[in-house]
């Protein structure tokens, strides 16, 4: 924790909204490059998700982190346009049919979005033939399935089995508070996370190339 | 085969080899805690070898290398679920003793209905047939009988030669509104007995009702049985959406536990299980359609449908309950698929519909149901609060036993007091919101949840108090010599999260509530705490981690078992049951999962 040696990233971690802005200001106003400036945002962001993980922050910590992300790329986005905007790749997520849980969710479809994919989010109780319309509408080679519904593990492994009956080879991620690998291994999933930090390291070892 | 003997219950059982403990368990009806349903993810289901393998590592699973201590597996000890029976084995079971008094033993609501049970016994002298006056025994009763047509029963008929001439045509009818439930012998108008039963997920507690006196007579408790398939309800449910075996297996055991505090109860009371002439149930919906034998499978997913919603009345018999077999068993209607028949119960001993000003109703579990009463309607919705205030997912978390810490106070040092008066064990949901407060208060946590690590706020507490945080991670409640278990008893930094989320989904779910009914904190006249646990609280703790929203401290009282209460309210009073049935249609459900502003209440609602 707290390796962070660039100011801009330690400033998210710590959540310093006011910091965070006035030096996204200040490095636009010297000429840093706005695209070096969200790279070190990333960072900050990532630390959050890790201190998250080990419970020194919650969840009003992440909207936090979630608002003050928002607001500098604010500032950021009018100097963004021109730039090479390219995200790294598309990820379809959603909670799975009958289940409505999705503050967890939205924590990875933040910290997705905050590490540079292109997050598209289904919400909740999402059906297989929507998950598989999103997956072809963009070429979405990852998909996330939450579930903590326990009663929706079933439903999940069917969605899964239609995704690869629809001939698509997407990789796809489970999570949710009880989901370990014997549910992975049940729903022939891919992979599984126990939390949004582990998903962002699953889906850059996806997006490698 | 092999045979396996569980101590100190002392039952031995035959079973396949291949099974594991905790299937012998069930099998041989020995309860094992378990809050996972035998999964292998709550550790809970320890258990100790006298015989067998013991202390073998290899053995071992993965699941009981993460929850045991090498001193534990030195020991014997195993999962009762992880370990598979290859030869006989001796079992020993850490028993704990239930703190069930907490639940059976509630004091009454208040009585403001009127005493007008719908068992009505007549004493009636016949006259005697003669060669000249040859009319059939049920019509020379049913002639008799004060009502003007009662259908024929084949089961009163059966036996109804016997009774008449054993009380030489003096007999006494028991009726239930214009049905005859049985005749007995002699006059026996004294003796009229009813059953309220309330089932709960954890425990089912049912209290022998003396109908014509209005008082109760005794009550017992048993945890129940369908525990052994998952503590929460959707465990449960899905176990019974396996098929219409698995759903009569779970409908006899729950049977089976209330069967058995029947005969404690009669036995203890001198009553005969024929003299019990009704039943009123309450229970919430899973719980209800468990009993009655009804498929559950669609209450778990959204949009979380039940089966039914209105009250169900049905004989004893068909669902096997050791009372009158024609006595007439009610279930209370329930609101919605996670506001059931329980919350009907504390809506009418409550007074939801009566009470003046703005009423809040909390029962407090790992469903919270809460109600809002007053300004000419009754909403009500339920919230997920996980098991975190019955101790599971709690590290040292346990039930309401003995050696559960249910007080702790924060000053010099931290001083705790514990269920039983022993050496602690663990923690209880109690005592979990105490500590929590307490750790508040003097600064040993943050607002935000997070436990203090900043020199600066560590040198503010007490040395005492400082030597018992570790580094961020937890904070010791009961040092290791202390302590029964001869391990440190904490509160973790995840424990304390959990209890936020289980703390904030109620709060949420009240200020959805309260917007709804355009009002605020302040509005509200009184609040109600129901269930076992709203009588063990510190209201003040309760205020202090933000469980309840901040009304002054006098505006908060416990009410008692008030879903139990309900039951027997319905069980003495016609016109109160036809109350409840009405006071379940009338309330407005106000669903949680789909609310826009649940999320943001939420995460305000976490912070301390
Ligand atoms: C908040 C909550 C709710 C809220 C949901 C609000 C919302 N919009 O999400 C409300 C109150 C609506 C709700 C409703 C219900 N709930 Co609820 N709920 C909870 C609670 C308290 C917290 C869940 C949560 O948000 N955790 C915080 C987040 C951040 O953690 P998380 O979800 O685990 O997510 C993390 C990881 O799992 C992972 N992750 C999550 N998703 C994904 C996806 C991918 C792709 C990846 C890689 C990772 C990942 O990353 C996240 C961040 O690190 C839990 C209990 C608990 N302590 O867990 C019960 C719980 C989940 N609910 C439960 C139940 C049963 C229900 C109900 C169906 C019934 C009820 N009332 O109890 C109802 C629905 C019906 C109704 N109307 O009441 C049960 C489930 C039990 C089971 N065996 O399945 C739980 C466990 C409580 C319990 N033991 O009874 N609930």
């Amino acid at each position: 924790m707290a390796t962070l040696t660039d100011e801009l990233a330690s400033a998210i971690a710590e959540l310093e909204d006011e910091k965070v802005l006035d030096l996204v200001q200040t490095r636009l106003d010297s000429g840093t490059s706005p695209l070096e400036i969200v790279g070190n945002l990333q960072q900050g962001m990532t630390e959050v998700g890790m201190r998250f993980e080990a419970g020194t922050y919650f969840l009003s910590e992440l909207v936090m982190c979630g608002e003050i992300m928002k607001d500098a790329m604010n500032i950021l986005e009018p100097r963004l346009a021109g730039a090479d905007q390219k995200h790294r790749g598309s990820i379809v997520i959603g909670t799975v049919k009958g289940d409505v849980h999705d503050l967890g969710k939205n924590i990875v479809v933040m910290l997705l979005k905050g590490a540079g994919y292109n997050v598209i989010d289904l919400g909740i109780d999402v059906p297989g033939e929507k998950f598989i319309e999103a997956i072809r509408a963009n070429g979405a080679p990852l998909v996330g399935m939450s579930v903590l519904l326990t009663a929706c593990q079933e439903g999940m492994k069917g969605i899964i089995e239609e995704i690869r009956a629809a001939g698509l080879d997407t990789r796809v991620v489970i999570g949710g508070n009880y989901v370990d690998e014997s549910v992975r291994d049940y729903v022939k999933a891919d992979y599984f996370a126990h939390n949004a930090s582990d998903a962002v390291k699953i889906a850059d070892g996806i997006f490698v190339h | 085969m092999v045979e396996v003997r569980f101590l100190p219950a002392d039952k031995t059982i035959r079973i396949q080899e291949g099974m594991s403990i905790l299937q012998a368990a069930i099998a041989a009806e020995v309860r094992v805690e378990s809050t996972c349903g035998g999964k292998g993810t709550c550790g809970k289901c320890k258990v100790r070898l006298q015989t067998g393998k013991i202390g073998n590592a290899e053995d071992l699973t993965p699941a009981e290398k993460k929850f045991l201590t090498p001193a534990e597996i030195e020991s014997g000890w195993v999962l009762a679920c992880q370990h598979i029976l290859t030869e006989d084995t001796f079992v020993v079971l850490e028993e704990q003793k239930d703190a069930f008094d907490r639940k059976a033993g509630m004091r009454d609501s208040e009585k403001a209905w009127e005493h007008a049970p719908a068992i009505r016994k007549v004493a009636l002298a016949l006259d005697p047939p003669t060669v000249e006056e040859q009319t059939a025994d049920w019509e020379r009763l049913s002639r008799a009988l004060p009502v003007d047509h009662v259908a024929f029963s084949r089961l009163v008929a059966a036996s109804l030669p016997q009774k008449l001439r054993q009380g030489k045509f003096k007999v006494t009818a028991v009726l239930d509104g214009a049905k005859l439930l049985a005749v007995e012998p002699g006059d026996t108008i004294s003796r009229s007995f009813g059953l309220a039963i309330d089932i709960g997920t954890t425990t089912v507690v049912a209290y022998l009702v003396d109908l014509n006196r209005g008082t109760v007579i005794g009550s017992g408790a048993v945890t129940n049985p369908q525990n052994v398939f998952g503590a929460d309800v959707i465990s449960r449910i899905t176990y019974a959406a396996g098929g219409p075996e698995k759903l009569r297996e779970l409908q006899a055991k729950v049977v089976g536990g209330i069967n058995g505090v029947i005969t404690q109860l009669t036995e203890k009371h001198g009553v005969g299980f024929d003299e019990i002439y009704q039943a009123v149930v309450v229970g919430n919906t899973t719980m209800s359609h468990l009993f009655l034998g009804i498929d559950p499978t669609f209450l778990a997913p959204a949009p979380f449908i039940p089966v039914f919603q209105q009250e169900v009345e049905i004989e004893s018999r068909e669902l096997g309950l050791k009372i009158l077999p024609t006595a007439v068993v009610t279930v209370l209607p329930n609101v919605a698929g996670y506001v059931g028949s329980d919350t009907v119960g504390v809506m009418l001993a409550g007074n939801a519909d009566r009470l003046p000003g703005l009423n809040l109703m909390v029962d407090i579990g790992t469903n919270g149901e809460i109600i809002l009463a007053g300004k000419g309607s009754i909403l009500t919705c339920s919230t997920a609060a996980g098991p975190a205030f019955e101790g599971a997912e709690i590290k040292h978390g346990m039930r309401a036993a003995e050696g559960a810490i249910e007080r702790v106070r924060i000053a010099s040092d931290v001083f705790v007091e514990v269920i039983g008066g022993t050496k602690a064990r663990g923690i209880c949901g109690s005592g979990l919101i105490d500590a929590m407060a307490e750790m508040v208060r003097a600064g040993v946590v943050e607002t935000s949840g997070r436990l203090v690590t900043k020199e600066a706020q560590l040198e503010k507490l007490p040395p005492l108090v400082q030597k018992r945080l570790r580094g961020g991670t937890e904070f010791v409640l009961v040092w290791a010599e202390d302590s029964a278990t001869g391990g440190d008893i904490v509160i973790s930094q995840k424990d304390v999260r959990e209890l936020q989320l289980a703390k904030g989904a109620i709060m949420a779910g009240i200020r959805i509530l309260l917007r709804e009914a355009g009002a605020e904190a302040g509005d509200i006249d009184k609040v109600l705490l129901a269930g076992a646990f709203g009588n063990y609280i510190g209201k003040e703790s309760a205020l202090g981690i933000g469980l309840l929203p901040s009304v002054p401290l006098e505006r908060i009282a416990a009410i008692g078992n008030a879903a139990g209460d309900g039951a027997k309210i319905a069980l003495l009073s016609l016109p109160e049951k036809e109350r409840a049935f009405r006071l379940a249609r009338q309330a407005k459900h106000i669903e949680l999962s789909t609310d826009p502003d649940f999320q943001e209440e939420f995460i305000n609602a976490l912070s301390f």
